[in-house]
């Protein structure tokens, strides 16, 4: 009985000892958001997850924008979910078009640069299992099924801060976040605004997912003005007939925009601070 | 003075801000849903050759040559060339310009060739065009995905093409002259003809009665290098046609179709 007694101490011993044992966290944390789709549409999406297992560093095309539920075809890109990527060929603006093949998942399309001379050059994108997409890049998903579907954008968790050059122009670019936003909960430093709502003021394009924006500008009061637009200065405003409007919704996680840089030059916008 | 100079300055700064600040490069992906059909009602043949044409604002898609050359090149431009695919369409093409290149105000053509030669393979001269509805081309501040011709992505299916007007044979295409006819067994007979041009589209027409009707008996004949001959009177180009074996007589001659230009 005694012994009894001394093996269940012991049990009970090495019970508190195993709970109090420290745990070993994975390394890494990894995620997917969905975003939607509208049928027929063109929608501006951003990748907000990096590579996995490579902190701070982009994730391929492939490996970032799950093809499962889009639309596929084995040979004719007409007849496929699209993406479609506005980036840098050196200096020069260049579109990367891929389509969701049925065996090969995105595959690059050959598209034609026509130059200034009216020649035209093939222009083949990278693999999109060699293009990397930096997290706060937007681009195009180009649906051709008439009903609406659910995008997954998928990889790891960013534990660096957002940092995504902003030229001047029009941008496709997106805030990495991985749940709902507004646009005043993040920081603009390097936002441009003058005089209110103005030819040169900064705006966003927010799509509304039936191929029209709601435009937000970035504000800054006029010199001299009214102390009730105090509330709107250094913020993004929709212009209403009766003034500045803070936006009442959220940009779902996934969702990218157009940044029209109207000012001067252009800026790294870090959402996330310094 | 110097406060309207201050003016204009500042507006036309702020044109050139605005004109500068869009994209510096556009896009658009062209494409049909097919069948799209010849003016025989066939479907086009894989292979077949699509334009997409900018038409300046203000005019409109003015047509051919049959040597594939426009019309109106003032103000219709080629922008570049597909090629149906099977379906009896055109394939995908997605295309990217700079932005002053093709300007917001005009519009996009596509527009399909009928290239069938003879013996009805594509890649011949150009017999005959179809257009589509012209789409207003972007500006640089366009923050769409355009297309042409297929519309934007499931938008639902484009009307189909087909090819609705012949094209115009060039101005300076040389009058033919028959050089040599040789009635063979069964009807057939062989046409030779000089004063070719390789950028024209022949028919040989037939009659038995030179005040009758005359009937076309040859369509497309072409020259190139492989059909042309060296006859007395320097290059010729033979046309092989069947006329009824029972005819007693027999009238021939050559035409260049369209030639109103």
């Amino acid at each position: 009985m005694k012994k009894l007694l001394m093996i269940t101490a012991a049990l009970a011993a090495a019970g508190f000892a195993h709970a109090d044992m420290p745990s070993v966290e994975g390394s890494n944390v990894v995620g997917f958001a969905a975003v939607t789709a509208p049928g027929g549409k063109n929608t501006i999406i951003t990748v907000p997850f990096e590579a996995c297992m490579s902190s701070g560093t982009a994730g391929m095309l492939n490996d970032l924008v799950a093809t499962s539920g889009l639309t596929s075809h084995s040979s004719d890109p007409a007849l496929a979910d699209q993406l479609v990527v506005l980036t840098t060929n050196g200096a020069a603006q260049v579109y990367y078009y891929y389509y969701n093949d049925t065996e090969d998942g995105w595959t690059a399309i050959t598209s034609a640069m026509l130059m200034p001379d009216g020649s035209s050059q093939a222009l083949t994108p990278p693999a999109a299992t060699n293009f990397p997409i930096a997290r706060g890049l937007g681009f195009w998903v180009k649906r051709v099924a008439s009903v609406d579907s659910t995008l997954y954008v998928k990889g790891q968790v960013s534990e660096g801060k957002q940092a995504t050059p902003i030229s001047a122009g029009l941008n496709l670019i997106g805030y990495g976040a991985v749940e709902p936003f507004s646009l005043n909960s993040v920081d603009w430093t390097g936002a441009y605004g003058f005089g209110g709502i103005s030819a040169t003021t900064d705006r966003i394009l927010v799509g509304n997912g039936d191929g029209t924006y709601s435009t937000y500008f970035y504000y800054v009061k006029k010199d001299g003005g009214s102390s009730y637009y105090d509330q709107f200065t250094n913020k993004w405003v929709k212009s209403t007939s009766t003034g500045p409007v803070l936006p009442s919704t959220q940009i779902p996680a996934g969702q990218g925009f157009w940044y029209h840089r109207r000012g001067t030059g252009g800026f790294t916008f870090r959402p996330e601070g310094q | 003075m110097k406060k309207t100079l201050s003016m204009v300055s500042g507006l036309l700064l702020a044109a050139s801000v605005f004109g500068a600040d869009g994209l510096e490069q556009l896009t658009l992906s062209i494409s049909t849903p097919g069948p799209d059909t010849y003016a025989d009602g066939t479907q086009v043949l894989v292979g077949e050759t699509y334009l997409l044409v900018y038409v300046k604002q203000g005019a409109t898609f003015q047509g051919l040559f049959t040597d594939g050359t426009l019309v109106d090149p003032e103000n219709n431009k080629i922008a570049t060339k597909a090629f149906a695919v099977e379906g009896a369409k055109c394939g995908y093409t997605p295309i990217q310009y700079p932005a002053a290149l093709f300007p917001e105000g005009g519009s996009w053509v596509i527009v399909l060739l009928d290239t069938r030669k003879a013996d009805g393979m594509v890649g011949g001269l150009v017999a005959g065009v179809g257009s589509g509805a012209a789409t207003g081309a972007a500006s640089a501040l366009s923050t769409s995905l355009n297309s042409v011709g297929g519309g934007a992505a499931g938008s639902g299916a484009a009307p189909t093409l087909n090819v609705s007007a012949p094209t115009l044979a060039l101005a300076n295409t040389p009058q033919p002259e028959i050089t040599a006819v040789l009635p063979k067994a069964g009807g057939a007979v062989d046409v030779r003809f000089k004063n070719i041009s390789d950028k024209a589209l022949y028919n040989v027409q037939s009659a038995t009665d030179l005040a009758g009707e005359w009937q076309t008996v040859a369509t497309r004949v072409q020259a190139s290098s492989q059909n042309i001959v060296q006859g007395a009177n320097g290059a010729e180009l033979p046309a092989a046609v069947q006329v009824p074996a029972a005819d007693k007589v027999r009238f021939f001659k050559v035409v260049v179709p369209n030639a109103t230009k």
